[in-house]
Parts: structure tokens; C-alpha cells; sequence
């Protein structure tokens, strides 16, 4: 009950050890007890050293208060088997000895396995600061076994949600696509088989679902790269940016477009083909985000400040409102009507998890009408091959553990 | 009746299937084209076992196209299967799946699988596709990997988007 005061029961477990007095006169152990009482930790008092030893069996103990001198098993006897038993192994025990007892027995006693030990007459004030010491050490010892514990127990949910995002995933994968996979296939097959068939209305209804369709994929397979970023491993290595813009600009439409790359590009350190993704992305948007009928012109150049690579890619399209410039990294933001500008609002997002992956970052400067100015960061490679490993393991860990 | 060139589709959707057959006699192909429905009864096709047992009506694949998500015994199983077996181990297999999860990826490869191919949506890229493969199984000259190079997904890739039109 709460101010009971009964110390033994002390209920709540966490802010409490145990501390074991052994001694054979009880007038002795009442004695020691009135002396630790003010510790406010439970005591449990045993009159031999076989009850010392069954205490010891079941209770963990913060310390041992051990009289040397007692029929039956001495202290000395008891402090051994006390060692020799696993649970008790690391138990400080304290000697308490006669006035009279020689050096030779106080070294006998280290020897055994004290980490301490008092002389009779007791003086309560050491006594008490020499307990309290091994007090406040089980304490502590306890508390970062308990936060030991929860870490544990965070890092098994992540792992089992992790697990389940995966099982999710191929599921999606699987499950999911294959129904839309018959939506357009067979909605296709309508138009180029049927199409002739069908009056104008009946036509548009079949554009429809395939359009419909191919976007819920473009969507799924998207969410999936997405959530695949943030899972797999990241290999990050020197790379030449360069390469990575030609790739990316392979896979898109571009041929109308001007993409000016401004300069040589320094090497940097990330991952090939993440590089690529987000090059991939940024030059896409670059090269979307235009007045309907113009011409997109973009331009790649970079800045070095020794540390950092900044990359921008520059664009004179429609631009971005401040208020708007955070919103558009998060996964399906869109600020545009999708039908003046179709995608799945996921590039963005995709953008930052790649550069987070890399221990890159990613901004933007723009305003609405000016155009936009998008840019990413990345350790240059020759600062990671001048000073060697240290250099680059930080980052290649933190991406791993992410 | 002569035995053309052919290959066996492992495949339990109807729609993939019938959305194949459509394909195939888009882009004009005239290889034959058998089905297995699930892993049995390919392992039953590929052994020669009843009802497949007339090797003129159901000659020995000279291609397995196999789906990994099958009910019963897997698409990794079967590829497993063919890869032991020594009437079936020198048969090419592509994997043909809806996932582009890396671990189906590096499991299909891991097990012998010659290429992964995840499916196309849409009927042009899959008329595309399917004219690929006819055109290996007319003439296998160039091989496997190039035939097929702008479909399939290279093993050992780590993250990876798709192509984004």
C-alpha cells in the first residue's frame, strides 16, 4: 500500500534491490537492518549461511552483508559457493569482521572474492555509504537492462513490420497487378479488335479503362519502388554523374526538349542506380512542368564546396509556391491537375528516400512562373578516396540500417 | 505431322492466357503453344506422363515460360524441378511474373532461371514480347539474352524503378 512502509514488498520492481545481511545473532541483524533501513531498499535478513544461500538461489541481491565468523559454515565457505554459482557470480559482497581479526583473514577475504569489508563495532555512516554505493549500482545496472530490454523489443517489432511490409509487398506485387493486367489488356484488345464496331461514346468508355487501368499500375509499381527503397540495401560507390544523367535521359522522352549540361561534373559517391532514379526523376519533372506548347529547356550544372556536390537542375517551366515547395516530397502530392500534367505524385518522395538512402540531401529554389530549381547533394568522390575508408563508412552504415 | 519448334507457358491465369494466345496471333506467330494450368501438370507435360504422353501431339519444349505465383507447387519449385531433372535440364526457362520484388528476382536466377521477365501491361508491349520470344524460338542463333534483352530484369540488380514512359 502506498506509505505502507514494509520495504520487502515494495511493489513497484523497477526502483528497488534487494540488499541480504547474513549474520548468526539476531541482536546483530537487527542492528544492521536499523542502520540501512534509511536506504529505503528492501532487506531480508538470514541467520546461516545455508539461508544466506537459498535467498541467493532465488533473489538477485544489489549486495551481501557477510559475517565472517558464524557457526556451521563460516563466511568464508558461504563467499565461495556464493562465487561459484552463476546467478550470484557478480554479487559485491561485503565482509563484516571482528575487531580482532588479523590482516591475514581481511586478505583471505578479498582473495575469496570480497569487494569490501567493515570492522565491528559497526559505524553506521560507512556502513551506510559503502552499502549505498552497491545500491546505486544495481540500480543503474537494472535500468539499463530494462532500457537494454525495450530496445530489444522495438527492434523485434520493426523487424516483424518489416516483415509484414514485405509480405504486403509481394502481394501487391502479385496479387494485385494481375487483375489490371486483364483490365487493359482486354480493353486494348476491345478497341484494336472491336474498335470499328463501337461509335464514338462506346470508344472514349474503352480509352477509359485502359487509361484508367495503366495509371492504377504506373501507381502500384511506383508505391512498390517506393517502399522497396526504404527496405533494400544501398551500395554506395564513386560514380560519374555524367553517366547517370545520359541513362536517365535515355529512358525518357526528350527528343523535343533542350537538357543542357553545363561543365564537367565532379565524381561523387552514391549509389549508381539510385543516382540515376533520381536524375530520372528530376529531369522528367524538369521536362513536364511547362506552359502547355512550349518548348522545355533544362539545365544541369554543379557547385563544389569542398564536403558536398550540389547538382541543380534548372528548369523554365511553371514553377512552385513557397507554401507548396515541402508538400510536393510526400508520397501522391500533386499540385497540378493530372490531366494537364498526368503522373502518380510519387517522384518526389521517391527523390528524397533515394537521397536519405545515400546520406544525400535534396531542396529546391522557385517561384510560381520563375521556374524551378531543383537540387541534390552528394559527398564528392576524390574527398573519399584522398582520406581513405573513414570517410565513407558512416554513411555507407547509416544507409544500411535505415 | 512435324514437330515445329515449341514451347510449354506455365500459367494459371486465364486472362494472361488468353491475352498470350491474342498476342501470339497478332505478332504472326507459329510456334506452338502449349499450356500448363499449374506446376503439376507441367512436371506431367515435361515427364511425358498421361494425358501428355504422345510426344507428337506434345513434343518436348524447346522454351518454358513459367509463372512464379501457381497454386499448389510454385513457379520456383517447378523451375527447381526442370533444373534436376535430366530429361528437362537443358531446356531454357524465363520466368514471366507479375513481381519485380528483388527477392523473386534473385531466387529465380539463383535457381537457373536463363531470364526474369515481369509481365507487360498493356497489349503493344506484350505483342512486342511475344514476337521477341517467337523469333528466338524460330532461330535460337542469337541466344536467349539478346533476343529478349529490352524485357528482361538482369539478376544481381539491386533497387531498381521501372522504365517510367
Amino acid at each position: 500500500m502506498a506509505g505502507g512502509g514494509s520495504p520487502e514488498e515494495g511493489g513497484d520492481g523497477g526502483n528497488k534491490v534487494n540488499i541480504l545481511i547474513v549474520d548468526d545473532q539476531n541482536e546483530n541483524l537487527l542492528a544492521l537492518e536499523a542502520i540501512l533501513q534509511d536506504l529505503g531498499q528492501p532487506i531480508v535478513k538470514a541467520r546461516s549461511g545455508d539461508e544466506a544461500l537459498r535467498h541467493l538461489y532465488f533473489e538477485e541481491y544489489a549486495v551481501v552483508l557477510l559475517d565472517v565468523r558464524m557457526p556451521g559454515m563460516d563466511g568464508y565457505e558461504v563467499a565461495s559457493y556464493i562465487r561459484s554459482r552463476p546467478k550470484s557470480r557478480h554479487t559485491p559482497i561485503i565482509f563484516v569482521t571482528a575487531f580482532d581479526d588479523s590482516m591475514e583473514r581481511v586478505s583471505k577475504a578479498y582473495s575469496i572474492g570480497a569487494v569490501d569489508y567493515i570492522q565491528k563495532p559497526i559505524n553506521g555512516d560507512v556502513l551506510r555509504s559503502k552499502v549505498k554505493v552497491f545500491v546505486e549500482l544495481s540500480l543503474k545496472s537494472k535500468s539499463l537492462e530494462r532500457e537494454i530490454a525495450e530496445r530489444k523489443r522495438v527492434e523485434e517489432e520493426l523487424r516483424a513490420s518489416n516483415k509484414e511490409l514485405e509480405a504486403f509487398s509481394y502481394s501487391v506485387s502479385h496479387d494485385l497487378r494481375a487483375p489490371l493486367r486483364a483490365l487493359a489488356g482486354f480493353s486494348e484488345a476491345l478497341l484494336e479488335d472491336y474498335g470499328d464496331r463501337l461509335d464514338e461514346a462506346g470508344r472514349t468508355f474503352a480509352e477509359r479503362i485502359v487509361g484508367g487501368a495503366k495509371q492504377m499500375d504506373a501507381l502500384i509499381l511506383d508505391l512498390l519502388y517506393f517502399s522497396r527503397l526504404a527496405r533494400e540495401k544501398v551500395t554506395l560507390e564513386p560514380l560519374d554523374p555524367q553517366v547517370a544523367i545520359r541513362d536517365a535521359l535515355s529512358l525518357l522522352h526528350a527528343d523535343d526538349s533542350e537538357v543542357r549540361v553545363e561543365g564537367a561534373l565532379p565524381p561523387v559517391v552514391g549509389s549508381k542506380v539510385l543516382v540515376t532514379q533520381v536524375f530520372q526523376n528530376l529531369l522528367s519533372n524538369a521536362l513536364k512542368f511547362v506552359p502547355k506548347g512550349e518548348r522545355p529547356i533544362v539545365t544541369v550544372r554543379s557547385e563544389k564546396d569542398g564536403e558536398r556536390v550540389r547538382f541543380w537542375v534548372e528548369d523554365k517551366g511553371i514553377g512552385i509556391a513557397p507554401e507548396h515547395q515541402e508538400r510536393i516530397f510526400r508520397v501522391f502530392e500533386q499540385l497540378n491537375h493530372s490531366k494537364l500534367y498526368p503522373g502518380t505524385g510519387i517522384g518526389l518522395a521517391i527523390v528524397r528516400r533515394a537521397m536519405e538512402r545515400m546520406g544525400g540531401k535534396v531542396g529546391l529554389e522557385s517561384a510560381v512562373g520563375a521556374g524551378s530549381k531543383f537540387w541534390i547533394e552528394l559527398p564528392p568522390a576524390e574527398a573519399a578516396r584522398k582520406s581513405g575508408e573513414p570517410q565513407m563508412r558512416p554513411r555507407a552504415d547509416s544507409a544500411r540500417n535505415s | 505431322m512435324t514437330c515445329g519448334p515449341s514451347f510449354l507457358l506455365v500459367e494459371d491465369s486465364e486472362a494472361d492466357v488468353l491475352l498470350f494466345r491474342r498476342a501470339m496471333s497478332k505478332a504472326g506467330l507459329n510456334a506452338a503453344c502449349h499450356v500448363a494450368e499449374d506446376g503439376a501438370q507441367a512436371v506431367s507435360y515435361l515427364s511425358g506422363e498421361p494425358p501428355f504422353s504422345d510426344r507428337t501431339r506434345y513434343p518436348l519444349p524447346s522454351l518454358v515460360l513459367l509463372d512464379l505465383k501457381l497454386p499448389q507447387r510454385s513457379g520456383l519449385e517447378i523451375l527447381r524441378w526442370i533444373r534436376r531433372n535430366p530429361g528437362t535440364r537443358g531446356i531454357p526457362v524465363i520466368v514471366l511474373s507479375s513481381s519485380s520484388e528483388a527477392e523473386d528476382i534473385q531466387r529465380a536466377y539463383a535457381l537457373g532461371a536463363r531470364l526474369y521477365v515481369t509481365k507487360p501491361t498493356g497489349s503493344a508491349r506484350l505483342r512486342e514480347l511475344v514476337g521477341a520470344i517467337g523469333a528466338y524460338v524460330a532461330d535460337p542463333e542469337p541466344g536467349l539474352e539478346k533476343a529478349l534483352e529490352r524485357f528482361a530484369t538482369p539478376p544481381a540488380q539491386k533497387v531498381t524503378g521501372q522504365a517510367r514512359p
